[in-house]
């Protein structure tokens, strides 16, 4: 019975390491599944993800709930740390952002990055993750590298001195959407899972 | 997520204590002579607008005092684990295990519960609420604001506590409904023990101090 556990395994890991990746430029039909993907997922306006995240920074390392509202340049996010360490707020717009604590203190920054940085030392490229979250590059941002599934789905993206990998995907209405991201730079990693997606 | 004051309030040692009067016999008579618990629990988590966000279910564990385990399996699996001196909190889809000494995990407030050095009436101003419908309602008010719940409210049906709210300074609500309850059986004790599966990253806390 191990055995063929065993067994099962390694034809699972086999499949996986012989799917096909495509680089942009490599296939026709792929590209162009990619390029309708992308408008696709690039004309989102307003969206919300429930899921949770995961967080290592060189010196320590958190889990939580997270609640993502994005209105065009507008979010909101809902962060709810575990064992009554109690829920965060981070809302911004273009013109800044607040970060309110548990404890209801209310702190601005010009952006979530700068905000971040002051509050906890490290930060999130809270600009760039608004799009690698919905599984497509920055626009704003050179691409080092990018990969595509036989879906025309990105799978693996280094921008802005980061590595995104999604290893899920999931359904939402006519879009396919990421269920499961692993992030990191040279000082952070981030994995986020996301329960649903909600549009409009 | 809050399920840390829960604990905090089931496994705490100073419920007993929590004095005289009536508001306190419901909470006491509930845990007078409660070494163990099992419990199925649903939670919802509901938004200041009225909104259920999230909905999970699983089982609580406790052997008071100090050791818990709280193991969600719908929608996701969760593990978060106090072995007495550190909780585990294991996620299994995040890959990751996170390792903090008791304190530290649970906060302030839940940490000045579980020492039981306060005494809760210093914390909470503990009113009841009235019955209806045999459910007595225990409301429980932090008497100071940096905590991070604004209110608790603790539902009993009999001396069986059925169902426990807790509202955030969002105005978000965590409601907590305990649907079977087994009192004083025989718990496993390697349940309240943690070992990181294979392959997981495990980010230690009291590693870094």
């Amino acid at each position: 019975m191990k055995a063929r556990h065993a067994a099962l395994g390694l034809l699972l890991l086999t499949a996986c390491a012989q799917m096909p990746v495509y680089h942009l430029g490599g296939n026709a039909a792929i590209d162009q599944a990619w390029q309708r993907h992308r408008g696709e997922i690039d004309a989102l306006r307003r969206w919300s993800l429930h899921g949770r995240v995961a967080v290592q920074t060189p010196r320590d390392g958190w889990q939580a709930g997270l609640q993502w509202r994005q209105a065009g340049e507008g979010f909101s996010l809902r962060i709810v740390a575990p064992l009554g360490q109690g829920t965060y707020g981070l809302d911004g717009d273009a013109s800044g952002v607040v970060m309110r604590t548990p404890d209801n203190k209310s702190l601005t920054a010009r952006d979530a990055e700068t905000l971040l940085s002051e509050q906890l030392g490290w930060t999130l490229p809270v600009a760039g993750l608004h799009y690698w979250v919905r599984g497509i590059p920055d626009p704003e941002a050179p691409v080092s590298r990018l990969q595509l599934d036989p879906l025309g789905r990105m799978i693996d993206l280094e921008q802005s001195g980061w590595h995104i990998s999604v290893l899920s995907y999931g359904h939402s209405g006519a879009v396919d959407l990421p269920l499961k991201l692993f992030l990191h730079s040279d000082q952070l990693k981030v994995r986020m899972v996301v329960q649903s997606w909600e549009m409009g | 997520m809050r399920y840390s004051l829960v604990f905090a309030l089931l496994a705490g040692p100073w419920f007993a204590a929590v004095g005289a009067g009536n508001e306190a016999t419901l909470l006491s008579r509930y845990l007078e002579g409660l070494v163990t618990l099992k419990a199925a629990f649903e939670q919802e988590l509901i938004d200041e607008s009225g909104v259920t966000r999230e909905r999970s279910r699983g089982t609580l564990y406790l052997h008071r005092p100090g050791k818990f385990r709280w193991e969600y399996d719908r929608p996701y699996q969760q593990s978060i684990v106090g072995d007495g001196q550190r909780v585990w909190i294991y996620d299994k889809d995040l890959e990751q295990v996170t390792v903090k000494p008791l304190g530290t995990a649970l906060g302030s407030t839940p940490a000045l519960l579980l020492g039981g050095k306060v005494d809760p009436k210093e914390e909470f101003v503990v009113t009841e609420r009235g019955e209806q419908g045999g459910i007595r309602v225990l409301h429980l008010k932090p008497k100071r604001d940096e905590g991070q719940y604004t209110e608790i409210q603790l539902s009993f049906e009999g001396s069986m506590l059925r169902l426990m709210e807790l509202r955030d300074s969002f105005g978000q609500t965590t409601r907590i409904r305990f649907v079977a309850q087994n009192r004083n059986a025989a718990i496993e004790p390697s349940l309240f023990v943690f070992t990181p599966p294979p392959g997981v990253d495990v980010i230690d806390a009291a590693e870094n101090l």
